[in-house]
């Protein structure tokens, strides 16, 4: 009976000894950047101010700094060349610094009013450069992107006030 | 004489009873030691770079190191460092369980206001006979408009692993 005994008590403390050696822990540390979305607000609208009508028609160019020019003088009105209503559109694009990113601008739009509609082929321009290429990275600055045009005016174009409006996208690559 | 005899007699007879009153048995005793169960952690958890939304959003971090980001954006051109969480499990060849936490909260070191919760921790062992390299990851929960910086928590979360 004793034997017996001796041998219960051995395996039950040597289960409990087991399980006080039965689990292990280690621990991991963790990290997340979290970087803000990306922003574009629009600051200036694009405007070719007045425009004459009635003659043989052409283009008319509006740079990036707002300033104009034609193919044919007749369709300046001239009164219309210093006037704030004229300018190239502006917007203002904040990106994370180091962040590649995509700009989607219309190639042309149309402007449409009391008479025949009328073409509009966009240039952009980013940070004052020519915008080559769709794809742009962030900095610790914001970016700005103007955006000038060539509106084509037909002959004896309609008169009256032409407008539209089109989207400027970004995203993040 | 009589009396003599049956004294004899019975004293040879309690004496057979006697011996009959032990017996013994062989039994074979065997212990089978083993180490204690180990865990060394290897590399820690790294969610990367998030892009937040102005909608709630999460990434899911895989133990294969892959991310899938839902409702927010992961950047193709800085993906920052991305690691599961890795650790050695010293086993024996023995079978054992191991045990995540349900959730576990960061901190944004610019402001401790602003949290991010992990959850969904999964795990995949690497098996080998005597240790185990497993890999863990998990989902990463962001709240609408959650505001940039580096979340961090200045302890790290457990991974416990106990023999079955």
């Amino acid at each position: 009976m004793k034997k017996i005994t001796f041998i219960l008590l051995a395996l039950i403390s040597g289960t409990a000894f087991a399980q006080q050696t039965n689990t292990a822990k280690a621990t991991a540390n963790v990290g997340a950047e979290i970087i803000e979305p990306i922003t574009i607000d629009k600051d200036t609208d694009l405007n070719f101010g007045r425009i004459i009508g009635n003659t043989a028609g052409g283009d008319v160019t509006v740079d990036m700094d707002g300033a104009r020019t034609t193919t044919n003088n007749d369709l300046l009105d001239p009164s219309a060349a210093g006037t704030s209503a004229l300018s190239a559109a502006e917007f203002t694009i904040t990106a994370a610094d180091g962040y590649s990113y995509d700009i989607d601008i219309p190639e042309t739009v149309t402007l449409t009013g009391a008479g025949d509609p009328m073409k509009v082929t966009l240039n952009a321009f980013y940070n004052d450069n020519a915008l080559s290429g769709a794809t742009v990275q962030g900095s610790e600055n914001a970016d700005i992107l103007k955006v000038g045009g060539v509106l084509e005016v037909g002959t004896n174009q309609g008169q009256g006030a032409y407008t539209t409006s089109f989207d400027v996208t970004v995203k993040y690559e | 004489m009589k009396n003599y005899l049956f004294i004899l007699f019975f004293s040879l007879f309690g004496f057979s009873v006697c011996a009959q009153n032990s017996a013994s048995a062989t039994v074979n005793s065997r212990a089978t030691v083993i180490d204690p169960i180990k865990i060394d952690k290897t590399v820690d958890l790294d969610f990367g770079n998030v892009i937040s939304a102005y909608n709630p959003g999460q990434v899911i971090l895989s133990p294969d190191g892959s991310r899938v980001a839902y409702g927010v954006q992961i950047s193709n051109s800085i993906p920052g460092t991305v690691n599961p969480a890795e650790a050695v499990v010293t086993h024996g060849n023995n079978n054992y369980t191991i045990t995540l936490p349900e959730q576990f909260t960061l901190y944004n070191q610019e402001n401790p206001n602003q949290i991010l919760t992990i959850d969904q921790f999964t795990v995949a062992p690497q098996q080998g006979n005597v240790t185990d390299i497993i890999k863990i990851g998990g989902t990463l929960n962001l709240e609408a408009n959650q505001t940039s910086g580096f979340y961090t928590n200045s302890s790290g979360f457990n991974v416990t692993v106990s023999y079955n």
